[in-house]
């Protein structure tokens, strides 16, 4: 419990260093996977919001910090069209590309996404609670 | 009934950080910017066009250079500002040569400081030699003492 709080209170105090923000590029296999900017946070919030509704609805409890892979799988398996049309849209790219990734590859690449806008994803939640 | 995630955002976005009335009114103001001043800022500074401020910045970029802009803007008025009173007492009346001689002095030292060659000039370290000759000028010996004992 104190334990939970202290990583909390970690990730609140933890500042992205100004070459993490000028330089957030994370390259998985062959794919380079970028935090949202304001256009993708915009076309992709519908979808967020439907995500994060059937992870509320199911008692997900997800931390964007320590965020497995057993997790993302239990998202996978909740809301895997939602989440795919994510990383589509994150990635720039087809539904075929996406689709022909490894399971692997795959999850690691929707932790990622989660972890690198986590701030956002938590935010938008908030707001659907309220 | 809140739930586990409903708890857990809570605490991470609850506002328990601010310590201070002004803290409060500063949080209050960030939060208050639309998007519109966002992207105006960026825009008027030429820092990309927008559809690429929009799709191909990151969020955090995007807050990164609005922070820096406003950075520069203070910058620019404090310059301003520090540039006038340096200019006004400069221009003010003298009462004696010596006032004046000050007053010069200080005007220069202050242009000085606006001068990259100057800037250059003095952040530019002396080499040993030089070093050792403004001491030998000053009378001071200044000689290698391992070469010394080599000899």
């Amino acid at each position: 419990m104190t334990e939970n709080k202290e990583n909390t209170e970690n990730t609140e105090n933890k500042k992205k260093s100004e070459e993490q923000i000028l330089f957030p590029e994370v390259v998985v296999g062959e794919i380079t996977v970028r935090p949202w900017s304001f256009g993708i946070l915009f076309d992709i919030s519908p979808l967020l919001e439907d995500v994060l509704t059937k992870l509320e609805a199911k008692e997900i409890n997800i931390d964007g910090t320590f965020l497995n892979y057993s997790t993302m799988l239990k998202i996978f398996s909740l809301a895997s069209s939602g989440v795919r049309e994510i990383i589509c849209m994150t990635l720039g790219k087809d539904v075929e590309v996406v689709n022909a990734l490894s399971m692997e590859d795959g999850i690691k690449i929707a932790v990622i996404i989660c972890k690198q806008n986590w701030e956002i994803i938590s935010k938008n939640a908030l707001n659907l609670l309220q | 009934m809140q739930t586990k995630l409903g708890d857990n955002l809570k605490k991470r976005t609850k506002p328990s950080s601010i310590k201070s009335k002004e803290e409060g009114i500063l949080k209050r103001k960030k939060t208050t910017m639309s998007i519109g001043e966002l992207f105006h800022k960026l825009l008027s500074y030429n820092v990309d066009t927008l559809d690429n401020i929009r799709y191909k910045l990151t969020i955090d970029q995007v807050y990164l250079f609005y922070e820096k802009c406003i950075k520069e803007d203070i910058d620019n008025q404090k310059i301003d500002a520090i540039t006038m009173a340096n200019a006004l007492n400069y221009s003010s009346p003298s009462h004696s040569r010596g006032d004046l001689n000050k007053k010069t002095q200080a005007w220069n030292r202050f242009m000085d400081a606006l001068t990259w060659d100057k800037i250059k000039a003095k952040s530019k370290k002396s080499d040993p030699q030089t070093l050792s000759n403004i001491f030998g000028a000053l009378g001071v010996p200044s000689t290698n003492p391992i070469k010394k004992e080599v000899e």
